[in-house]
């Protein structure tokens, strides 16, 4: 087991030896595969910042659909207490009105009649 | 509905407005059904005196088309059937075969029914008495096939409900009845509202006259109008002398149910203090130096009036009127 990580260290120490140029051409290599990394990282993050962007723009949305909703839920409660205050206030039974109003004719023409049967007994 | 005080009366603009309100008003199934209850209530009460009312009428108000074919005669309209078989037995003799259209049967009057729908009417409590008032002469007049009858209310100007084309029905007369609130009051109704609603019937008679003389028949419009008496009378005097030069007809009813309550009975209460006969008006004494107080319907402009307190009243009132009139025409 010892004699199998010597060996590794071995091939390691033998990477970092290599030559400047083949260094350059390893450093190029890795710059370009960190480009490339970083390319990728950065349309990621742009795919990210893009979902995120979206989903604000949904959440807005959505809650700008949702205030709409309320809105107008509240004008429909608001026009339904309308409705129900105006359900609450009396209404005109002019049937109803007419029935007392002749009643009240009928207890005056009594009355009438009372004083002046009065107004005679007392000639 | 309502226009401006200034603008000429339109006939035909008034019917066009007035089928649309109609309209509107049958739409609403639950405001007509009330409508239609409460006219059957004021039918049940002023029964009787539209009956009376129809009856008087039919003496005074005499037909005046003829429609019935009668008679002997030597030339006509129509061969009598029954005279022609002696015709010929007699040798072509008796040749009197003929029918003519002599007798008039068919009443054409045109009658304007206005009601003062105004805030004084509800304040002297006229409002219920003035519809039964109008009920019971819808009721005679259409019992009685007077001729066309035309009902309108004054608010600012003359407002019409049915025009002169339109027909009697219970559901027509159900509107008319719901288009009164007795609730208009503006800045001005009192002076002008009485002066508007005349100058207005003036032109809707001179157009009716028009028609019936087109026609050649007879005319004879006059209106008949339900109000509590208080207006300007002054203004209105122009237009009530215009209308006399024109020989139109017009009966100011006056209602007067004094605004008495049973509570004022048991108290022994005065209330006929609010009847228009112990209304008193200011004028400018005759030499012009002062005021002087004197009854309001000393001065009354309209010629034909009547005070009516009882529903019963009615139909005697407007007879005895109609009957000074057409004795003087």
């Amino acid at each position: 087991m010892q004699g199998k990580l010597a060996a590794d260290n071995i091939e390691m120490d033998a990477n970092d030896l290599d030559a400047p140029e083949e260094r350059g051409q390893d450093d190029q290599g890795d710059n370009e595969q960190l480009n490339e990394a970083e390319d990728h990282q950065d349309e990621a993050d742009n795919d990210q910042i893009d979902k995120t962007d979206k989903a604000i723009t949904k959440q807005q949305a959505l809650q700008q659909q949702q205030r709409a909703k309320n809105e107008l839920d509240g004008d429909k409660l608001s026009e339904k207490d309308d409705e129900a205050m105006q359900d609450e206030q009396p209404e005109i039974d002019l049937v109803q009105d007419y029935q007392e109003f002749l009643e009240r004719r009928k207890e005056v023409q009594l009355a009438e009649e009372r004083n002046e049967a009065e107004r005679m007994e007392v000639d | 509905m309502a226009r401006p005080d200034d603008q000429e009366f339109d006939y035909n603009l008034e019917k066009v407005q007035v089928r649309a309100l109609f309209e509107e008003w049958r739409s609403n199934e639950e405001g007509a059904q009330a409508a239609m209850e409460l006219l059957s209530r004021f039918k049940a009460e002023t029964s009787e005196s539209s009956a009376s009312l129809c009856e008087q009428l039919r003496i005074v108000l005499e037909p005046q088309l003829s429609q019935q074919l009668q008679g002997d005669f030597k030339t006509g309209k129509r061969l009598n059937m029954k005279k022609v078989i002696s015709f010929i037995a007699s040798h072509y003799r008796n040749d009197k075969i003929w029918l003519r259209r002599t007798l008039p049967s068919k009443r054409d009057y045109k009658i304007l029914i206005a009601i003062d729908d105004s805030l004084s009417m509800k304040e002297q409590n006229l409002g219920f008495f003035s519809l039964e008032a109008m009920v019971t002469l819808v009721e005679a007049l259409n019992r009685l096939e007077v001729g066309k009858v035309a009902v309108a209310r004054i608010r600012d100007r003359m407002e019409l409900l049915q025009s002169f084309e339109d027909n009697y029905s219970n559901e027509r007369t159900a509107f008319i009845v719901s288009q009164y609130e007795f609730q208009h009051s503006a800045q001005n109704s009192h002076d002008f509202a009485m002066a508007n609603f005349m100058r207005d019937a003036n032109k809707l008679l001179d157009l009716q006259n028009a028609s019936s003389q087109l026609q050649g028949a007879m005319s004879c419009p006059f209106t008949i109008i339900l109000s509590d008496g208080r207006f300007n009378k002054a203004n209105a005097l122009k237009y009530i002398q215009e209308a006399q030069e024109k020989r139109y007809l017009y009966i100011f009813v006056i209602l007067d149910a004094a605004a008495k309550t049973p509570k004022d009975q048991k108290a022994g209460r005065n209330t006929t203090g609010s009847s228009i006969l112990n209304l008193r008006s200011a004028v400018k004494s005759e030499d012009g130096t002062g005021m002087k107080i004197m009854p309001y319907l000393k001065d009354f402009p309209f010629a034909y009036y009547c005070i009516v307190s009882d529903l019963r009243e009615l139909p005697n009132a407007l007879a005895a009127i109609l009957v000074q009139w057409f004795a003087m025409i």
